[in-house]
């Protein structure tokens, strides 16, 4: 399958549950190859059937990573899929974009269809304080010791201070 | 009383000598070792300065370890690996302790510093340690029966062809070199039980590929895994003398002759003649089991090692004994 | 000890076996491993976060020090995640010279693999030569960028350091070298009956639990996923030099997802990547090396910038992901790095179910993991920090005690 043919399906099949769909295409080397970067938006509550609907594209959808962004109202949670792999040049990267409300930042676990997703999601759990529902306990990255900090939150949940030359166990304060 | 402090400083310089010798092998096997694998390596001496520096550093006792049982084991295990010597012939010379002891209490002895390894780890109370001793255990179990197929061939041999002498002496085994006994047939036979017996030796030694109970990458070096300090400079002198007995134990039973009568020395030339010859003997066998075994293989696991030595290195030393057999067939 | 007992034993964070911090815990009963489980996060350094206080060019020295072997590879991703973003269009020649820096590093991080899984084994013979070979693409890395581990290339929109004509020759002669030396590695690898014998169908993955599991990189594809960035989502020059995947079959004929697959593929990708670089050097094409020399200028431009941008780059670990967000100020709003172990350490738990406690260590080796690039998170401030002072004043308190004691030995 062509890269622009399955932009195209993804487009039909997830038409209902997306929004803000923009196609990035670079181009590299001397032949000048398109590479694809498709991203959408999805709310929170499609999340978990477009996730599956992708599974109609491609038997096993690549589940990359998720990143997390604390943009002030709203903790962003980004998941990034590649579709098509294995077919040389045609890989779509897509991303799909969940906005999570600050005040009930809960979302649903998409580990039960895709399971290498347990990381990332315990990641985002830990990193940015948001409630996965349906995920495994247990953290993966932090010390329990840790709980209520979240890093990656920009407002008084972050880590706001940070151990500086630890033998001397200075500490500095960051703005 | 004149014999008795005679026979202690005797021992005593056997015992003395023999731990020296053995380091400086061990100094000389590491440093051959990473000359073959184009490293530089370290100085020959390195055994001494690794000892050396263990008697300063601190003896860490795991706080819920059986204590005394942990720290006598080391002991025992350099003792009974020391006590070897005087019993086997050493250097050239006939055993000291001859009248008292004979190749069965010298494989008795042999047993004991792996089976003090084991019990000093299994009183340290760690996972690896316990871990690693089964695994020493396992592997003794497959590799004894090996060693006895072998001197039972010797003593079988013995008591056909010399019905009057005690078979089991090194004495009798000095004198009636084995190679000697038997031929054709029966000389391929005695040269499997050869192989069988250096194919035991890196077991014995716990060195590659059969460094199982201590598998450095695996379980930590296992039954060393507590120790420190001192125990472990005791451990690892036993190691080391280990090594130079079994290898002296396979000269005695194989190559037991001694150059001096081929070459009619005056007698204190003699004795040094034979030394060296000796340690040339010993160091060839080193080579051939420990040396280039440990650079060219992996490390086994210990189901591979201990079903390589109950059915191939057995069934080896079995051949060996068959042909001998057929070739006392054959004599008669 | 009680056969029907299990026991559980805990291969790191502190284990020979293991170059990196990382804890697996297994299950074991006799010598058979019932269950395994991991726990990352003990070398977090927080570098995502210092990233978002610092300008674009100045984390590019920081993404070079996510990881000691993947020094090109995440800068790399970083560069192209910016010009992404910014909608920078690289200069041809810099893609090639990026390539051919991208390949030198892969050639070094699988010989690395490869010495130290022998090391694992126990073969040290193996680990000693195939280390000593790969000195010559160190040499060569120097000798291209002027750092042997730490390569300091790349810049946003282009490479810092061209190759002149002069410098080829060299390069050509460790291709030259390479090439003898495979055919030697080969030999060792393939025909070694103790290595087969510890190696083979040992720590299997399915294709399937691949898939399902999000695998990437040479472990993937030595369980038949035919999935590569280099060919599915070309960056770089990588588009002219039609990359294909490498999956064991290519040698065996079979897959079988083992240890022994997982070796086989990097050893035929070392010989892939050397065939990439003669490529790249015979069709590196003129022109310029930078998007933007003038650096402060490049800043200004990226100030301006409020878009996102993500980039896939095949480490040679697998696929890495580096994505961030601009909103016109000089620090980075969000940087986001998936490394492929991150990935792939999923994959370690089913390898070692119904395994040997001695197949553990290269087990967990066989994925190549490299867990200061799958750990990087940041410190807080709370209490916990203290724990980490604690061992450290128990740390200094020892030395001096040991420090003291040695004097007195000297006394005497």
């Amino acid at each position: 399958m062509q890269a622009t043919e399955l932009i195209e399906k993804l487009k039909e099949t997830l038409a209902k549950d997306i929004s803000d769909f923009r196609i990035v295409t670079t181009e590299h080397g001397l032949k000048k190859n398109r590479a694809y970067r498709v991203w959408a938006e999805v709310s929170n509550k499609k999340l978990k059937d477009v996730v599956k609907k992708l599974f109609s594209l491609q038997e096993y959808p690549h589940f990359s990573v998720s990143s997390g962004v604390d943009t002030g109202q709203n903790i962003e949670i980004l998941l990034h899929f590649t579709l098509n792999y294995a077919a040389p040049k045609e890989q779509v990267l897509l991303t799909l974009r969940v906005k999570l409300p600050k005040k009930r930042p809960v979302m649903e676990t998409i580990t039960d269809l895709i399971p290498g997703a347990l990381i990332s999601e315990k990641e985002k759990r830990e990193f940015l304080g948001i409630e996965i529902k349906g995920l495994a306990p247990g953290r993966a990255f932090l010390d329990d010791s840790l709980a209520g900090v979240f890093p990656w939150r920009k407002d008084k949940k972050g880590a706001n201070k940070i151990a500086k030359n630890l033998h001397t166990g200075e500490r500095i304060e960051q703005k | 009383m004149f014999n008795i402090l005679h026979v202690a400083a005797h021992s005593i310089f056997i015992i003395t000598l023999a731990l020296l010798l053995s380091l400086l092998f061990n100094g000389l096997e590491r440093k051959l070792i990473a000359r073959m694998q184009a490293r530089i390596g370290p100085p020959i001496i390195q055994p001494f300065l690794d000892i050396k520096k263990l008697f300063i550093k601190e003896n860490i006792v795991p706080a819920n370890s059986i204590k005394w049982l942990f720290n006598a084991m080391p002991l025992v295990a350099l003792a009974s690996a020391l006590l070897l010597f005087l019993y086997m012939p050493f250097a050239g010379m006939p055993p000291l302790l001859q009248a008292h002891g004979d190749l069965i209490l010298v494989l008795y002895l042999f047993i004991i510093p792996p089976l003090a390894l084991a019990i000093g780890a299994f009183a340290s109370a760690s996972p690896y340690a316990s871990i690693g001793a089964q695994r020493e255990i396992v592997l003794m179990m497959s590799y004894e029966f090996v060693l006895s197929v072998v001197v039972i061939a010797f003593a079988w041999l013995l008591s056909f062809s010399h019905a009057g002498a005690y078979a089991f002496s090194f004495d009798t085994l000095t004198a009636y070199p084995i190679w000697n006994l038997v031929d054709g047939i029966g000389k391929l036979g005695v040269a499997l039980l050869l192989v069988s017996a250096l194919a035991v030796f890196p077991a014995k030694v716990a060195k590659l590929p059969a460094d199982i109970s201590e598998a450095k990458t695996e379980i930590a070096e296992g039954v060393l895994v507590e120790y420190s300090g001192r125990n472990l400079a005791l451990l690892l002198m036993a190691q080391a003398v280990q090594a130079l007995a079994f290898a002296s134990l396979i000269v005695a039973l194989f190559f037991p002759w001694n150059i001096s009568a081929f070459l009619a020395l005056p007698s204190i030339f003699a004795l040094i003649a034979d030394f060296i010859f000796f340690l040339v003997k010993t160091f060839a066998i080193m080579f051939a089991s420990l040396i280039l075994v440990s650079a060219a293989t992996a490390r086994l696991k210990v189901d591979q090692a201990a079903r390589i030595y109950i059915y191939y290195v057995f069934l080896l030393a079995l051949f060996g004994l068959a042909f001998i057999g057929l070739d006392r067939l054959l004599v008669m | 000890m009680n056969k029907s007992k299990k026991c559980s034993i805990s291969i790191g964070p502190i284990h020979p076996a293991l170059k990196e911090p990382i804890q697996i815990e297994v299950l074991v009963e006799g010598e058979r491993v019932k269950d395994a489980s991991f726990s990352l996060g003990h070398v977090h350094r927080g570098i995502e976060w210092m990233g978002l206080r610092r300008n674009p060019i100045q984390i590019i020295y920081l993404a070079e020090r996510v990881c000691g072997i993947c020094n090109i590879s995440h800068p790399l991703a970083f560069c192209i995640a910016v010009e992404n973003a910014a909608n920078i269009r690289v200069p041809e020649r810099a893609e090639y010279l990026r390539t051919i820096y991208a390949e030198l590093e892969r050639i070094h991080s699988h010989l690395l693999f490869l010495g130290v899984a022998a090391h694992e084994l126990g073969f040290d013979s193996i680990l000693h030569y195939i280390w000593l070979i790969r000195e010559k693409v160190l040499d060569v890395i120097e000798y291209l960028t002027g750092n042997r581990i730490t390569k300091a290339v790349l810049m946003i929109g282009g490479v810092r350091r061209d190759i002149s004509k002069k410098q080829i020759p060299k390069i050509k002669e460790m291709l030259a070298y390479y090439k003898k030396a495979y055919e030697k590695l080969c030999e060792i690898l393939l025909d070694d009956p103790t290595i087969k014998l510890r190696t083979r169908d040992i720590g299997v993955l399915s294709k399937e639990e691949a898939l399902k599991l999000c695998a990437v990189g040479p472990t993937a594809r030595a369980s038949g996923v035919k999935k590569d960035t280099r060919q599915d989502f070309p960056y770089a020059a990588y588009a002219d030099l039609d990359v294909e995947a490498i999956t064991p079959d290519v040698l065996l004929g079979e897959i079988r997802g083992d240890v022994f697959d997982r070796i086989i593929v990097r050893l035929l990708e070392i010989k892939q990547s050397l065939e990439l670089i003669e490529k790249c050097i015979k069709e590196l094409p003129e022109g310029p090396t930078l998007y933007e020399p003038v650096l402060q200028k490049l800043l200004v431009d990226l100030k301006k910038v409020d878009n996102e941008g993500i980039a896939l780059v095949e480490a040679p670990r697998g696929e890495l992901i580096h994505y961030l967000r601009m909103q016109n100020s000089e620090t980075l709003f969000a940087w986001k790095i998936r490394a492929p172990t991150y990935a792939n350490m999923h994959t370690i738990v089913p390898m070692l179910k119904d395994s040997e406690l001695a197949d553990v260590p290269i087990i967990v080796a066989s994925i190549d993991p490299c867990l200061s690039c799958a750990n990087r998170a940041v410190l807080a401030d709370k209490e916990a920090i203290i724990a980490q002072e604690k061992i450290h004043e128990l740390c200094v308190k020892k030395t001096l005690k040991i420090k003291e004691r040695l004097k007195r030995w000297e006394h005497v």
